[in-house]
């Protein structure tokens, strides 16, 4: 049994409740569940025009409740503004002034750290603008927010999406103010770019304030491996290991049960596939193939059973039943 | 290309000695007979002794090659005999034994590094992971010897030729030659061995194929098991080697080249053990291995992983299959007869010119 339970837990709301949630029926849902957190997107799922009543208002049910928001921010690729069109309605054509206005929102529903996605994962295969590139833009667009999320007190969790490494993760990190920002850690994700979940803890170790709980397999494609999801627990990755290792180095970090549902593959085969991860070292690259399932049978769906994957995760984050891993294939 | 035969492993080679060993090979059809050692020809290096064997070989038309033994000084106690035969000096040793091939025209030599160690598991089944002394310090105790060697083989007119044994990579063996020179070093192709460093038999070939000058043919089984793989020497055509991919890189720069079969000996009622186990995904191990890329650890990796998919679909025997099968001298011969074959075949669709033809 793992020692000292991480006690911050929660889960998406929109996996919780469906997709057309509403806040105040997720929180409810979510302390039904025994879970503490919810997290319900960014702020406009509370109030559409980010009415500081109508904030407020909700701030207080969860807190009556004593549940915690969990919100982001949305995407950040200045070469893709289109994806962030909730921030740029929001700042009026001002990408920046509309995620600050996203993060102060957060912060009246009660939470300073705020999660921040990159990108996807065609952006780091886009021949037009090359990945270090939009990573460099992407460094510099944070740095500019500094002064404002320091009056606010906010905090930016950069998440290790499909599209991103730990290694640049981190090195994002480095060029910003270590009280700014932070580390949403994703690990099934990680392993679709070939990373070791308990090796990328380490690298991003003393920067996580969130984790994203979920499981997969890796199964054989034809040309590499695909991430088959899974039930938390069945999967590839050692949620007590990692647990173990990031409440150690991260003691606050919350965990949110996630459902993810993006198809990927890691075509590892590829010619030129290892130049696109210049990070990755053979030894991590090899304990990464070593948790994978090179003889399976390339399935149909990579999302697994979703029902039984939202029932797992709950279950997961309020007994954290290490026993759960032992059914690893 | 001449096809022979592994002169310590063709059946029977102790019993016949080295004269009944070359009418043995002959009698199978074979074109060539590779001793490992010249001491396994003459132990006292009987100048008419060899001078016997050379010219049987040369009245049945074989070819006729052979070694010396270990060059690295690390390794060498293991192999008293080189000693012995320099009166204990044992850079003696190797003059004479060098001097008795050059006499009888042997002049591609096979030399190694270190001897496998079955009695350990995992990594310590090769001398590359010794704790005494490490694997950079014997390679360099290695060039430092074969520097002693080079003026004889220069003055001789021999080759060194390092074989791709369990314990050394292709890369470290080009280093090698880079430091000592191509003109006295050369390479011993074995086609097993490599899997046993990680290393992808056509990527090999390729790297390797301008300084191959002698050749151990045998073909590899590696199969994924949970924490690594296994390996084992299998037959030729059995395996996961793609002839067809090396003898093309082999022939682009030496038609002449004797390929020599290196089939296994019969058990003779010994019970076969458990397979060489390689342990991939150790970072330990893959540190012990600086040279390898991960394109080709993938490449690896998609070829031992679709082997191992043909084990079980049960197209290939698994080791313990094989391991149980009756392995004496009738099974011997048909292993060296299909292992021939195969060669043959890939020879005749690749167009590459066999027998003395080739030396023409």
């Amino acid at each position: 049994m793992l020692e000292n339970l991480p006690e911050r837990v929660g889960i998406f709301a929109k996996d919780l409740c469906g997709s057309s949630f509403d806040v105040r029926d997720s929180i409810q849902k979510t302390l039904d569940h025994k879970l503490k957190g919810s997290f319900i997107g960014n702020a406009l799922k509370a109030s559409p025009t980010l009415d500081r009543w109508e904030l407020e208002d909700i701030r207080q049910v969860a807190q009556e409740s004593g549940i915690t928001l969990g919100l982001q921010l949305g995407m950040l690729n200045p070469y893709r503004p289109e994806r962030s069109s909730d921030a740029l309605k929001v700042g009026n054509g001002d990408l920046a002034k509309g995620l600050l206005k996203l993060t102060e929102a957060a912060l009246q529903l009660g939470q300073p750290n705020v999660m921040l996605v990159v990108g996807m994962e065609e952006d780091r295969f886009n021949q037009s603008v090359a990945w270090s590139d939009q990573l460099a833009v992407v460094s510099s667009f944070l740095k500019r927010l500094e002064p404002d999320l320091r009056s606010l007190g906010s905090r930016v969790l950069i998440k290790t999406h499909e599209e991103i490494t730990s290694w640049e993760v981190r090195r994002l990190l480095e060029g910003l103010d270590s009280n700014l920002f932070g580390v949403a850690f994703d690990p099934v994700n990680l392993i679709v770019r070939m990373e070791d979940p308990t090796a990328a803890a380490e690298r991003l170790a003393g920067r996580i304030w969130q984790v994203h709980v979920d499981d997969a397999h890796l199964l054989w494609s034809g040309r590499g491996y695909s991430r088959l999801l899974c039930p938390v627990g069945k999967g590839c990755i050692d949620w007590p290991a990692l647990i173990t290792r990031i409440s150690t180095s991260d003691p606050d970090a919350w965990y949110w049960g996630e459902i993810h549902r993006a198809e990927l593959d890691t075509p590892f085969l590829k010619e030129g596939w290892f130049d696109t991860h210049p990070d990755n070292e053979i030894t991590e690259v090899a304990t990464w193939l070593s948790k994978g399932m090179p003889l399976s049978e390339s399935p149909l769906s990579l999302l697994g059973d979703i029902d039984e994957r939202i029932r797992t995760v709950t279950r997961y984050l309020t007994c954290f039943d290490v026993g759960l891993n032992q059914t690893t294939a | 290309m001449r096809i022979g035969i592994d002169g310590r492993k063709i059946p029977e080679s102790k019993v016949r000695g080295p004269l009944g060993t070359l009418d043995h090979a002959k009698s199978l059809g074979m074109e060539g007979v590779f001793f490992r050692t010249i001491l396994d020809v003459s132990p006292k290096l009987d100048k008419s002794v060899i001078r016997e064997v050379r010219q049987r070989a040369d009245e049945l038309g074989l070819y006729l090659e052979a070694g010396l033994g270990k060059v690295n000084p690390f390794a060498l106690p293991e192999t008293p005999e080189i000693r012995d035969i320099g009166d204990g000096d044992t850079l003696l040793g190797f003059r004479r034994m060098m001097e008795a091939c050059a006499e009888f025209d042997i002049r591609e030599l096979w030399i190694s590094t270190a001897g496998i160690k079955q009695q350990y598991r995992g990594r310590f089944t090769t001398d590359r992971f010794r704790t005494d002394v490490s694997w950079e310090e014997q390679l360099e105790a290695t060039r430092s010897f074969m520097m002693k060697l080079k003026p004889i083989a220069l003055d001789l007119g021999i080759h060194l030729n390092l074989e791709t044994h369990e314990e050394i990579t292709t890369f470290e063996i080009l280093r090698l030659i880079e430091a000592v020179g191509e003109d006295v070093v050369g390479i011993v192709f074995d086609t097993g061995n490599i899997h046993i460093r990680g290393e992808h038999p056509v990527y090999a070939a390729k790297r390797i194929a301008p300084y191959v000058r002698q050749t151990h043919l045998k073909d590899a089984y590696v199969e994924l098991i949970e924490d690594g793989a296994y390996y084992q020497s299998r037959m030729i055509g059995s395996g996961l080697v793609d002839f067809t991919a090396v003898l093309t890189e082999l022939n682009k720069y030496r038609p002449d080249l004797n390929l020599t079969i290196e089939c296994d000996p019969p058990r003779l009622g010994a019970v076969k053990g458990e397979p060489h186990f390689l342990e991939l995904y150790n970072p330990e191990w893959i540190a012990g291995h600086p040279d390898l890329s991960r394109e080709e650890f993938a490449a690896y990796f998609e070829l031992v992983r679709e082997f191992t998919e043909r084990i079980r679909n049960g197209m290939v025997k698994s080791w313990q299959q094989h391991n149980s099968d009756t392995f004496e001298y009738p099974e011997a011969i048909q292993c060296i007869e299909y292992s021939k074959q195969h060669i043959e075949n890939i020879c005749l669709e690749l167009g590459i010119t066999r027998g003395d033809r080739a030396h023409a």
